[in-house]
């Protein structure tokens, strides 16, 4: 057999087509399953038996009791320090109000008085939520815009990796994918979105959520090895089971679609959710000008059955948007760090 | 199966729980063990691959909650890494460099790279459709020497031909393919 095959190699398989070829042509050989299956079960009982034998491995816990004084003893000790704390507070209190000087009894107290008056009227008169909005320093529209990324970055894609209700049968629809001129007709299936962090599972609510965070040129699929975003669109027309198209045909290829008043989502493989978060609350700003600045974070995720643990870092470009008057996300890039794992492999 | 049904099935017997998954996954992992490991590994390679799959899921099985999922994706998602793993380590025996911007490292982080993994499925399913679209016993021919890493005797025993006669099928029916392929838009 030809292994270097360019038309097989620069094929990775995926999870679909992979159970449709297990499922349409199963071509193993039943001597081949059972050697491969005897394989599992002798590493299994090795797995197994290196546990038990491992000696030096700790069991069970120690039972500790706490005395029971030390309960009450504490919150005596606690009512006094709060008890001191309120009676110290009202004196010190009392002990300022009686010295206080009267005012205008110091020509230094006059200045800062007049300075922060002046100060208050002026703001009073020419402040709007606008300016305030640019005018909070880049730090602060970098945390009013980021801290809570991750609730609402994974609903902004090629296709939502929130949870969805892939227990019942979807909507299955097909759309024509272009690409160098050619076109294919794609399947789809649209699963009924029930992710708690959607508070208003309609498509206004989704889109309202998107416009507090994301500026009018961001495009969310933008990546550097992605081909054909043309194809791809994320909020799509709403159906009834009437309007629905006879012949399964849509035009793009939607991440969100309406259908009966509710939400559906583009189901990907099967439920696609990372676990990411910052971090830290460290934030990198910089390039800032008037009008726009860069910030970068620090994520990780939290490994688990499927996943392992990964680390990176994203890079924001954070434009003021006319329009909306306040600051918005206009472009995302996400790089991993990946750990070379080649020398313990070598082991 | 689902993950319920798995852990009612381990519980009340684990040979049997272990036999039960092992015999409906066995074709779909080892398609997906081949598909990253037949340029850099042998048939061994490939059955070590899957039943080190295998036995992570049976001793993950602590980890799967309550769902009513379907268990496939978590057993894709464990081949797939174990494949890589595999790969990384015949590479290192093979003393070739991995290129931090190799496929297989990409694939790696997957977190943001679904608009690749999607635009690869498509394409998957598109050259899938066009090999049944040749015909038995190619279409057979096809997907047992390139999906499941089979030589051409080992196809021939099992669909009652002569290993030439499975050659010359292929040679033709991979003709055919490109040029199928190309009417698609997909050139090689």
């Amino acid at each position: 057999m030809n292994k270097k095959d360019e038309m097989f190699n620069e094929f990775d398989i995926d999870l679909e087509t992979a159970d449709r070829i297990a499922k349409e042509y199963p071509s193993l050989s039943d001597s081949a399953r059972e050697r491969m299956f005897n394989m599992t079960k002798k590493k299994m009982n090795i797995t197994n038996d290196a546990y038990e034998a491992n000696n030096n491995s700790v069991i069970g816990v120690e039972r500790y009791n706490r005395p029971r004084w030390i309960k009450f003893a504490g919150m005596a000790a606690t009512i006094a320090i709060i008890a001191g704390g309120i009676g110290g507070g009202g004196y010190l209190l009392h002990n300022m109000k009686m010295s206080a000087p009267p005012v205008g009894s110091s020509s230094e107290t006059d200045v800062t008085t007049a300075s922060s008056v002046t100060t208050n009227v002026t703001t009073t008169e020419t402040t709007t939520a606008a300016t305030e909005a640019k005018y909070s320093t880049p730090e602060e529209a970098a945390h009013k815009l980021t801290d809570n990324y991750w609730d609402y970055e994974c609903f902004f894609d090629i296709a939502a990796r929130t949870k969805a209700d892939y227990a019942n049968k979807g909507i299955e629809l097909k759309y024509t994918m272009q690409y160098d001129g050619w076109t294919t007709d794609i399947d789809v299936v649209y699963y009924k979105t029930i992710d708690e962090r959607l508070t208003e599972k309609t498509m206004d609510g989704l889109k309202e959520l998107y416009n507090t965070y994301y500026g009018k040129n961001y495009d969310p699929f933008y990546s550097v090895n992605a081909e054909y975003t043309n194809n791809y669109e994320l909020f799509g027309p709403s159906f009834t089971s009437d309007t629905l198209p006879a012949d399964g045909k849509i035009d793009l290829a939607y991440t969100f679609i309406e259908y009966e008043g509710e939400l559906y989502q583009k189901g990907l493989n099967n439920e696609y959710i990372l676990d990411n978060h910052w971090s830290d609350d460290q934030i990198d700003v910089t390039d800032v000008t008037e009008n726009s600045f860069t910030l970068k974070r620090k994520f990780n995720n939290t490994p688990n059955a499927i996943f392992e643990e990964t680390h990176g870092e994203v890079t924001f470009k954070i434009v003021f948007d006319e329009d909306a008057q306040d600051w918005r996300i206009d472009q995302k890039d996400v790089e991993y760090d990946y750990q070379d794992t080649s020398a313990a492999a070598a082991e | 199966m689902t993950d319920q049904e798995f852990r009612k099935h381990m519980e009340r017997s684990p040979e049997e729980g272990m036999r039960a998954v092992f015999d409906e996954y066995c074709n779909y992992v080892y398609v997906i063990a081949t598909a990253k490991l037949k340029s850099c590994g042998t048939k061994e390679d490939i059955e070590e691959c899957v039943s080190d799959v295998f036995t992570e899921v049976f001793k993950k099985i602590n980890y799967i909650g309550e769902r009513e999922g379907d268990l496939k994706g978590f057993i894709g998602v464990i081949a797939k890494r174990k494949a890589i793993d595999m790969y990384r380590k015949l590479n290192v025996k093979a003393d070739r460099m991995i290129s931090a911007d190799d496929e297989v490292m990409r694939e790696i982080s997957s977190g943001e790279n679904i608009i690749e993994s999607s635009e690869m499925s498509e394409r998957n399913s598109i050259l899938l459709n066009k090999i049944k679209e040749l015909g038995e016993p190619d279409t057979s021919i096809i997907i047992k020497q390139y999906y499941y890493n089979m030589t051409v005797a080992e196809i021939g025993k099992a669909i009652s031909m002569t290993a030439a006669a499975v050659q010359k099928r292929s040679v033709r029916a991979r003709q055919k393919l490109k040029k199928m392929l190309c009417e698609v838009g997909i050139n090689y």
